[in-house]
């Protein structure tokens, strides 16, 4: 029998990080504050102690120098898994991982490969300001090479970062600072969740809706809604970006011909955008609505926490999209 | 609301020209007035309004070269200010208010889901009304639509149960809107007569790689030289016989069937025209047939003899005049100066439109294909 307990998206991520460390010696973890510090979200609570400081390596603040030197381990035969404290960071990095890591197996011909994790967060709805809260997804739509990950629960959390960490290319892990907290069942046995796989997690007729990240919780607690309106909804997690599983998001709307999908990026030329247009362009004929999209708007971020709680996309926005679509 | 499509001028129009438009977006039409003016393959038309009305929007502009059926403009119902104050170009008759089941819009608001769903339920969309947001027409009001009749009657109409639906494209569509345009618009009918094949199976046993379509073949472009009125076709007011004999043969392929025609058939020797036969037949299968090899035809012969067909009534290939359907060739008993003898026989049917010649010329062309075949090695 399989044994369940409820762990955190935070520990169920420790987990994930620790188990293979203990598998493959070449895994070693590079970031600020993430050893004597044990992690400003405690993800990596206790990993140095267990490992030592071969294996967890603080570094200076300097985010080119973490997604830099992650580059050239991976390059060098080890398997890295850097940590990025704040998603709105990664533009530093971007050289690294645009550039270099996800073009050089490409490049070479196959010759090299670039075995790397980056893990970072984002910190929307913590009143970390402007230049601390973003969701930037959809720039690495254009980064070919380069697997995009964001679960939204502690088991896919778990799951995704291990098949991440044996993964033999790039791939950007985006964590949800809100989500760390978060609880959720965790089978004690190992397993893996495919990358490029989305998960249904919830059955529906009427209206799909696609959620990444937070907001997939937040589409659940709509679906609840929906529910006593008699709306029946449908919750597409889609766990990774990039590749992205259209095909399981197609199939759903062809059954339910409406769509709409929840992402806290910002709505202009955002991961929204690109799924409504991959969707429209397979599945025109069997949409009996608009494709709506539930983002953030095109500001920066508030800091004022009632602002801010007026910017973040929520369940209620979802329920007033869904209703008004079917009219 | 109506559509103007651009119409099917002649069976191998695809597309047709705007040459100029005779009405202005806003101006009154009548049914049967001249709206525009097109451009076929072959000569300049111009076009009735379908029904009266506002021309509320001219679509395709003078010189677009737009697909049959494609909507080139719109005639909406007449609005009510030219009710109130009526003008010359709208006489009162069009003026009569009509009660509209859609209140405004041009166009049907339907969610794309709806309208799939209507073309595969065989719903008129334009009758059903919408309970979308603004109206829409959804895939529900379809399938509320599809359900109405049932309610009605204590019995449920059946339909089979569904195996694949393939959709009308490619060779298969081409088939089917050329042959629904013959069978809508020619004047058809069918004349038969039994054939003595002696010749022909003794002519097969000496010269066996020689096809008996290729004697057909060349038998009825011998014929057509003599009858040259069945070498025609109808266009508009013109009946247009040709001096040049092409005659077609309909060859049987996976994707649909294809009547390639083979040049001057009447200059051609038989071995000539079973060479060529054989190396239409491969195209045909290969799928490599061009357009040079597709048009032109005047004539078309079609053999359903191998599959054991005694005799059948084939379509006419438009424009063409006739069509020429073989059966097997079969020992029958044939009574021969008062005796009962086996001998090989065929029955050829000829099929005409009677708008461009009559039985009896139909019948001496006939009987000239039947003795040409009769004595087959002449045709040699």
């Amino acid at each position: 029998m399989i044994k369940v307990r409820e762990l955190t998206y935070a520990d169920a991520l420790r987990e994930a990080l620790r188990e293979e460390m203990l598998r493959d010696p070449n895994v070693i973890l590079l970031g600020e504050e993430i050893g004597v510090f044990n992690g400003v979200y405690k993800v990596t609570r206790g990993l140095l102690d267990e490992f030592g400081p071969e294996r967890v390596k603080d570094t200076p603040i300097s985010e080119i120098v973490i997604a830099g030197a992650a580059v050239g381990m991976a390059l060098a035969g080890l398997k890295p898994v850097a940590e990025i404290m704040y998603m709105d960071f990664l533009p530093i990095c971007m050289d690294q991982l645009s550039t270099q890591a996800a073009k050089m197996r490409f490049m070479s011909g196959g010759q090299l490969k670039v075995p790397m994790v980056l893990r970072t967060q984002y910190s929307l709805g913590r009143q970390h300001g402007s230049q601390h809260s973003q969701f930037t997804p959809a720039w690495f739509l254009q980064s070919p090479g380069l697997k995009v990950v964001a679960p939204a629960i502690p088991y896919d959390a778990k799951g995704l970062l291990k098949t991440a960490i044996r993964d033999n290319n790039p791939v950007l892990f985006l964590e949800c600072g809100l989500l760390y907290r978060t609880k959720g069942p965790v089978p004690e046995e190992e397993y893996m969740i495919p990358i490029g796989k989305a998960d249904v997690k919830r059955k529906g007729t009427d209206v799909t809706i696609v959620g990444i990240s937070r907001l997939v919780g937040e589409a659940i607690t709509a679906a609840t809604k929906l529910e006593e309106k008699g709306i029946s909804a449908e919750i597409v997690d889609i766990r990774t970006i990039q590749p992205m599983d259209l095909d399981t998001i197609v199939e759903s709307v062809k059954r339910t011909s409406r769509l709409i999908i929840a992402c806290d990026d910002i709505k202009t030329g955002g991961v929204g955008a690109e799924i409504s247009a991959a969707v429209q362009e397979a599945a025109f004929d069997y949409l009996d609505a608009p494709i709506q999209r539930i983002a953030s708007p095109q500001t920066p971020i508030p800091f004022s926490p009632p602002l801010e709680q007026m910017y973040m996309p929520n369940a209620d926005r979802i329920v007033q999209a869904a209703t008004n679509m079917i009219g | 609301m109506t559509e103007v499509v651009m119409p099917r001028l002649d069976p191998g129009m695809q597309t047709g020209k705007i040459v100029e438009w005779l009405k202005k977006e806003g101006e009154q039409v009548k049914k049967g007035e001249p709206i525009l003016v097109v451009e076929g393959e072959k000569t300049t038309f111009e076009i009735e309004a379908p029904e009266s009305g506002l021309l509320t929007k001219i679509i395709a502009k003078p010189g677009d070269d737009v697909p049959v059926t494609q909507t080139i403009a719109i005639i909406g119902e007449p609005s009510t200010k030219l009710e109130s104050q009526p003008t010359q170009t709208a006489p009162s008759e069009i003026s009569t208010p009509t009660p509209t089941p859609r209140p405004s819009g041009l166009q049907v608001i339907a969610s794309p889901a709806a309208r799939r769903l209507a073309q595969e339920q065989g719903v008129d969309i334009s009758q059903v009304t919408g309970t979308g947001p603004g109206g829409r027409i959804t895939s529900e009001d379809i399938m509320a639509a599809t359900k109405k009749p049932a309610t009605q009657t204590t019995t449920q109409s059946r339909s089979p149960t569904v195996l694949k639906r393939t959709k009308l494209e490619g060779i298969r569509k081409a088939v089917a809107e050329r042959l629904s345009y013959s069978a809508r618009n020619t004047v058809a009918v069918t004349i038969t007569m039994e054939t003595d094949a002696t010749t022909l199976v003794s002519l097969k046993e000496k010269e066996s790689h020689i096809a008996f379509t290729a004697l057909a073949v060349k038998a009825v472009a011998k014929s057509l030289e003599k009858h040259l009125i069945v070498n025609s076709s109808l266009e508009g007011n013109e009946i247009v016989t040709y001096s040049q004999i092409n005659v077609a043969l309909a060859i049987n392929t996976d994707q649909g069937l294809v009547a390639p025609a083979i040049q001057n058939t009447n200059n051609k020797t038989v071995r000539e025209i079973n060479a060529e036969i054989n190396e239409l037949a491969e195209k045909a299968k290969a799928n490599q047939l061009t357009i040079e090899n597709l048009t032109g035809g005047t004539f078309t012969v079609t053999n359903l003899g191998a599959c054991d067909v005694e005799s059948f009534a084939p379509i006419i290939n438009p424009p063409q005049c006739a069509i020429l359907g073989l059966g097997r060739i079969a020992y029958k008993p044939v009574a021969v100066g008062g005796q009962v003898v086996a001998k090989p026989t065929t029955m050829l049917t000829l099929v005409f439109d009677h708008r461009i010649i009559d039985g009896v010329p139909a019948a001496r062309f006939l009987q000239e294909v039947k003795r040409n075949l009769e004595n087959a090695e002449g045709l040699l």
